[in-house]
């Protein structure tokens, strides 16, 4: 590794043991991430998070590359990664929110590039960004109401999504997805419950859609 | 001497200052728009004031299709998002895999990645500035870039089988070592690219319609762009130095020789001559990475059934279109349980409102053009 | 066109027209500008000095349908664009062909099965000729053009 690699991996090494004396509720993870270091936050604690990171003197992280979601299950996971330009700096943030509801303070106005991509989260997981100066819909048609990544969403369309935007479909393929709905709450609502009996069990792969096994 | 209006001056007078806003729809099928991109623009009269884009019309689910597919499977998805760059895409994504399996690539390979992936940003810069300036106006560059383009297609055909979608770059190395044709083919390329470059520098490169048309038109500054999150040529024309390829190398860039190109001013022609001196850059790699190929496998042992540790990963790559990062979470199981692109283009696009104010409508077009975007990976 | 067409009955006098006639509308089928995704591409290039659509009397490429003889469907039709697909294709005036290119607007292609493609854009649109491929050559939209002027040879202006 370079001097300049060395230099910027200690630095960051320091102001991330500042922000946790800052704020204790902050946890930082190494194994999650194969590449970056990874900062887990609360959802009432991220603003302040990205203010004091975006401050940070020798590595300020100002180049805010990827806002993305994962669906957990249990909760949603959005994850922000970070850059520090020129320096090379890298930090992802990760913040936990519940599944049904959760909200997240937008950082718009710190990063414009925050606009599109939390719009994008929204419409495919679910999560609120209080503050977003114009939530909508971005990719998705804007008569979808449902939120299409989540686990429990058919892969070919949900019902009242479908009908809400008059789409031109096979024949049978509202019904088909309907059943498919219906099999991935179930499957979910397992799942759920296996995840808050036991925390330590490893998650079990996805049931075939219907139409994967119709294929088949 | 006085000088006063007539009764009629004065009613068109009138008239003149009292004028609306309109809103104008470039839709979704539009010749301009490179693709299914729709701006609805609130004008002056000529002046635009604001632009509100939508985009979604191709959006093509990636996202939920690869949760169900394993992780060989998804690697051609990759290709459709910037088709013009296709390279470009099965690289991150193989990186990607490669990364959470950590699955060692061998030495020959990557050369010949890193040559591929480079004729591939010279074929999609060549491409672009074909329908620049046919947008702009000028039909006949258009033409012969696609032509000296067909050589560069041609290797990818003789190399991958395919002309657009080449999924040739996969998970642990390429597909296929390179054929005796295919080295002609690129010796051909090296050695003639140059003659066909004076063909455009006669024609075009100083030609002054283009001067005035792109010359301060949709500037922005490196503290602007840097927040915008903007990549690739649109940063550094724009003044910042952040090349992934210099400033977190990744494959076999380190031991290459080339330069980091950055122009200061930020608007459409210094886009358009940061990418006009990237393509000289690349032929230099090219040229390197030829002579230079180790002999050795080009493809390490890849297990069939790909079944990475929990974790996740986020990989970027220099596209030719700024950066292209691929962030996978994997549950330990061989089906990805979220696979994400981050698109260059789509986060480009969000700063043409602010390039764009003030300015006519004909030059939107330029910008629109100088932003370079490929719908299929805006909405991915 | 509309002076003559579907007026007369079917006889072996107008078997010269109809000759005539066909001979001149294939030659001048001009399609409309509707590259959607990556077919487009290979659709752009199919007009470029390697494969010249010029020959075929098609370069002619409209950006309005109020002007064009056929419509390319090239590429991913979604949920959101297919109304605009819809409305297009009735703005064109009659005797209008469709030629569907790509595996994405035959079937929807790698996409079958997802919340927000089209399976296949004979849903929307009557289709003439199916081009398939991901992304077909060049040659092949040529070959797919060829049957369709094929299609426009057997026509006859002659009452049904």
């Amino acid at each position: 590794m370079t001097d300049q690699a060395t230099h910027t991996n200690e630095s960051l090494e320091t102001r991330l043991n500042e922000l946790a004396q800052k704020i204790p509720s902050v946890e930082i993870d190494r194994e999650r991430f194969r590449d970056h270091l990874c900062v887990l936050v609360n959802p009432e604690d991220l603003l302040q998070v990205m203010e004091t990171v975006v401050d940070w003197i020798d590595i300020p992280m100002n180049y805010l590359r990827c806002i993305t979601g994962v669906d957990q299950l249990t909760h949603i996971e959005v994850v922000y990664i970070l850059t520090s330009v020129p320096a090379g700096a890298k930090l992802a943030i990760v913040a936990r929110c519940p599944r049904d509801g959760g909200v997240l303070p937008s950082i718009t106005g710190i990063w414009e590039t925050a606009a599109w991509q939390e719009r994008e989260t929204w419409e495919f997981f679910g999560v609120e960004f209080e503050g977003h100066p114009d939530l909508r819909r971005l990719l998705t048609p804007e008569e979808f109401r449902g939120f299409p990544l989540l686990k429990d969403y058919p892969k070919g369309g949900d019902p009242d999504d479908l009908k809400a935007v008059d789409a031109f479909l096979p024949d049978g393929w509202l019904e088909k997805m309907a059943e498919e709905k219906e099999n991935r709450k179930k499957w979910l609502a397992d799942e759920i419950a296996k995840r808050t009996q036991e925390p330590s069990e490893k998650p079990k792969p996805k049931p075939k859609s219907e139409s994967a096994s119709e294929k088949k | 001497m006085a000088f006063t209006l007539t009764r009629i001056e004065r009613a068109i007078q009138d008239t003149i200052e009292d004028t609306d806003e309109y809103i104008l729809n470039m839709g979704p099928q539009h010749p301009s728009t490179h693709g299914v991109l729709r701006l609805v623009l609130r004008c002056d009269g000529e002046i635009v004031k604001e632009i509100i884009p939508y985009f979604g019309y191709l959006h093509r689910c990636y996202s939920k299709s690869v949760e169900d597919l394993n992780y060989t499977q998804g690697v051609p998805y990759s290709d459709r998002w910037d088709y013009l760059a296709s390279i470009a895409n099965n690289h991150v994504a193989s990186m990607a895999i490669e990364k959470l399996t950590g699955i060692e690539v061998p030495r020959r390979a990557e050369y010949i990645r890193v040559l591929v992936h480079e004729i591939q940003r010279v074929a999609s810069h060549l491409f672009w500035f074909g329908t620049m300036i046919n947008d702009i106006g000028g039909y006949t560059p258009f033409m012969w870039a696609v032509r000296h383009r067909e050589l560069m297609v041609d290797i990818f055909e003789e190399l991958s089988g395919a002309r657009l979608t080449y999924h040739y770059i996969r998970p642990g190395g390429v597909m296929k070592d390179v054929t005796p044709r295919a080295m002609k083919l690129i010796e051909q390329l090296i050695r003639e690219f140059p003659q066909q470059w004076r063909y455009y520098d006669d024609l075009i490169f100083g030609n002054e319609i283009m001067l005035i048309r792109m010359d301060n038109v949709g500037s922005i500054d490196a503290e602007k762009a840097i927040n915008y999150g903007l990549s690739g040529p649109m940063l550094r024309a724009a003044g910042v130095k952040w090349d992934l390829r210099k400033n977190q190398p990744y494959s076999i860039y380190p031991e290459l020789d080339f330069e980091m190109i950055t122009r200061e001013k930020g608007d459409c022609l210094a886009r358009w001559q940061v990418r006009l001196d990237e393509i000289k850059q690349s032929m230099r790699m090219v040229a390197q990475t030829f002579m230079g190929l180790p002999a050795g496998p080009f493809m390490a042992k890849v297990p069939r059934n790909i079944k990475p540790a929990k974790g996740e990963t986020y990989t970027a790559v220099e596209a030719p279109r700024g950066e292209l990062g691929m962030y996978i979470y994997s549950d330990g199981t061989n089906k990805p349980w979220r696979m994400h692109c981050r698109s260059s283009c789509m986060i480009n696009l969000c700063v043409l409102n602010e390039m764009s104010r003030g300015m006519a409508i004909a030059d939107l077009i330029a910008i629109l053009g100088s932003v370079d975007i490929v719908l299929g990976e805006t909405d991915r | 066109m509309g002076l003559v067409d579907r007026k007369y009955k079917p006889t072996v006098a107008l078997a010269t027209f109809d000759t005539i006639l066909n001979y001149t509308k294939k030659y001048s089928l001009w399609p409309m500008t509707f590259g959607l995704a990556c077919c487009a591409i290979e659709m752009i290039l199919a007009t470029s000095p390697r494969f010249d659509l010029a020959r075929f009397g098609a370069e002619v490429f409209r950006a309005t349908p109020r002007q064009a003889d056929m419509m390319i469907v090239a590429g991913t039709v979604n949920h959101k664009m297919a109304h605009n697909l819809r409305l297009l294709y009735d703005q064109m005036p009659e005797h209008k062909k469709v030629i569907a290119m790509g595996s994405c607007a035959i079937s929807g292609g790698p996409y079958a099965g997802t919340y927000n493609v089209v399976q296949g854009v004979d849903l929307i649109v009557p289709v003439d000729i199916y081009v398939p491929g991901c992304p077909p050559r060049p040659d092949a939209l040529l070959e797919g053009f060829i049957k369709l002027q094929k299609l426009v040879e057997a026509e006859t202006m002659a009452r049904k």
